[in-house]
């Protein structure tokens, strides 16, 4: 009886050793195939960030379109951007991403752009006054509309575009 | 000699038992998995297409073409929302393995794009078709998804949309030689004929009408060649809801250009767009559905003849 009963015991930690053992190579597999999917995650994110900087110039609310004469490839409107800074909680989730900063730099201004600076000022953070973590960048033409005399004229100059995701 | 076997066929039965209740556990752990596997796949596929689709923005160029090949046989779904500041969409993708399709879970969400579809789109193989929809600002990309294996068949159409046709040259829209498996869309029909979905067209604006077989088939309004196509090309839920978040953005943008108005205005140049910017803005708050949109035209049409009268351009 008592060696019966020793068999049983046997049996039965064996089973429970193999069962935790096969629990431990599934959790193993499960945190590997986990990580992938976070790498892959993070993969699309960093894509779909790039993509966006390369685009988003040609969205309504930056875009130049005709304004400033013809058509110009990544241009952005500075007066736009400007307007569209003083409605960023509307625009909070809309791209999807942190933070949009426009750099002016040909400029030995140094200022951070608020309405009350604008358009002497170098730096126009347009979502947030923050910016933090990992961002990218693009240069583009950015131009807004200036006035000597009475007679209004398009100024543009090179800036770069910084974008920043979650 | 008994009592042994016995003892040895007890620890057998006990080994099998608890042997079968850990296989058993293996295999329910396996299911959830690969149903885990599946659902990842799908909101991956759908994640990609959403970032693809960002390639789809459209700059200088009015329209595109894109082709997305799918690993396995794929069925999307599209879910819109017209609430809050700019509304939502959400595309679910489901997958065929084995005969069997994935479950529908969550999709990926976005506030600044615009799908049109049939629902369920299913497919190996996706044709994106892009335009971009001016209002009469450029207010977004608008993106048409079909299914490779589909045919539309365009009957008679006038010939602003017999050069956008031509133009764009997707193998799936014929005007001519149609199987008759192809989707009939017949413009401005005198009757008689074999139709599907029914467009009357008049000068760049007019309905829609699909479904025609169904009793409460009832049509909708399109301005302009891009939500013509909307309107053709994906169910009218989808249609009017997504036509909703449009307006939602137009209205945004008619409040970014009044802003930039004010600045023209301070570095003296001023504009004749202020009164008719505001008159949009006050017609589309009243926006509810796309029958809407012939009351907003003369607006945009005061709009779109001042932008082409020279002076301070605002877009």
């Amino acid at each position: 009886m008592v060696k019966a009963q020793m068999k049983i015991q046997q049996t039965a930690f064996m089973l429970i050793a193999l069962t935790i053992f096969f629990a431990l190579v599934g959790m193993f597999a499960l945190k590997m195939k986990m990580s992938n999917l976070q790498e892959t995650a993070e993969n699309l994110k960093e894509l779909e960030t790039q993509i966006l900087l390369g685009k988003i110039s040609n969205s309504p609310e930056f875009n130049c379109g005709e304004s400033f004469g013809d058509q110009m490839t990544n241009c952005i409107d500075f007066d736009k951007a400007m307007v569209l800074k003083s409605k960023a909680s509307n625009y909070s989730s809309f791209w999807g991403i942190e933070n949009i900063e426009i750099i002016r730099l040909n400029s030995s201004l140094t200022e951070i752009c608020t309405p009350q600076t604008y358009p002497n000022c170098r730096n126009l953070r347009i979502l947030s006054d923050e910016i933090t973590g990992n961002f990218i960048s693009t240069f583009i033409t950015l131009c807004r509309r200036d006035s000597f005399n009475g007679n209004p004229y398009n100024q543009c100059e090179i800036a770069k575009l910084l974008i920043n995701s979650e | 000699m008994n009592k042994k076997g016995f003892e040895m066929a007890f620890s057998w039965i006990f080994a099998i038992i608890v042997g079968a209740f850990i296989l058993f556990l293996a295999i329910l752990m396996i299911t959830k998995v690969s149903d885990n596997q599946n659902y990842s796949n799908d909101l991956k596929g759908a994640k990609e297409i959403t970032v693809l689709a960002d390639n789809f923005e459209l700059g200088y160029e009015t329209s595109s073409i894109s082709t997305i090949k799918m690993p396995t046989n794929s069925r999307l779904y599209l879910n819109c929302d017209a609430n809050n500041l700019f509304g939502k969409q959400e595309l679910i993708l489901r997958s065929e393995l084995y005969d069997q399709w994935s479950e529908t879970g969550k999709g990926i969400k976005s506030e600044n794009k615009y799908f049109f579809l049939e629902e369920p789109l299913e497919s190996r193989g996706l044709i994106v078709f892009s335009r971009v929809f001016e209002f009469p600002f450029k207010v977004a990309t608008l993106s048409y998804f079909l299914p490779v294996d589909e045919e539309y068949c365009f009957i008679d159409p006038p010939s602003d949309v017999e050069r956008e046709l031509e133009k764009n040259n997707i193998t799936n829209f014929k005007m001519e030689a149609c199987s008759s498996k192809s989707t009939k869309i017949c413009f401005n029909p005198l009757g008689g004929e074999d139709c599907d979905t029914i467009v009357i067209f008049n000068s760049n604006e007019g309905t829609v009408q699909k479904n025609l077989e169904e009793v409460d088939s009832k049509k909708v309004y399109y301005e302009g060649l891009s939500l013509m196509f909307a309107a053709i090309l994906s169910d009218q839920e989808i249609y009017e809801c997504q036509l909703q978040r449009l307006m939602l953005r137009t209205n945004s943008l008619t409040e970014l250009y009044l802003g930039k108005a004010t600045y023209d205005q301070g570095n003296d140049c001023s504009t004749n767009q202020r009164n008719p910017l505001e008159q949009l803005n006050q017609e589309l708050s009243f926006f509810e559905d796309s029958s809407d949109l012939p009351n907003l035209a003369s607006t945009v049409e005061i709009l779109e003849s001042n932008s082409r009268g020279g002076g301070c351009q605002l877009w």
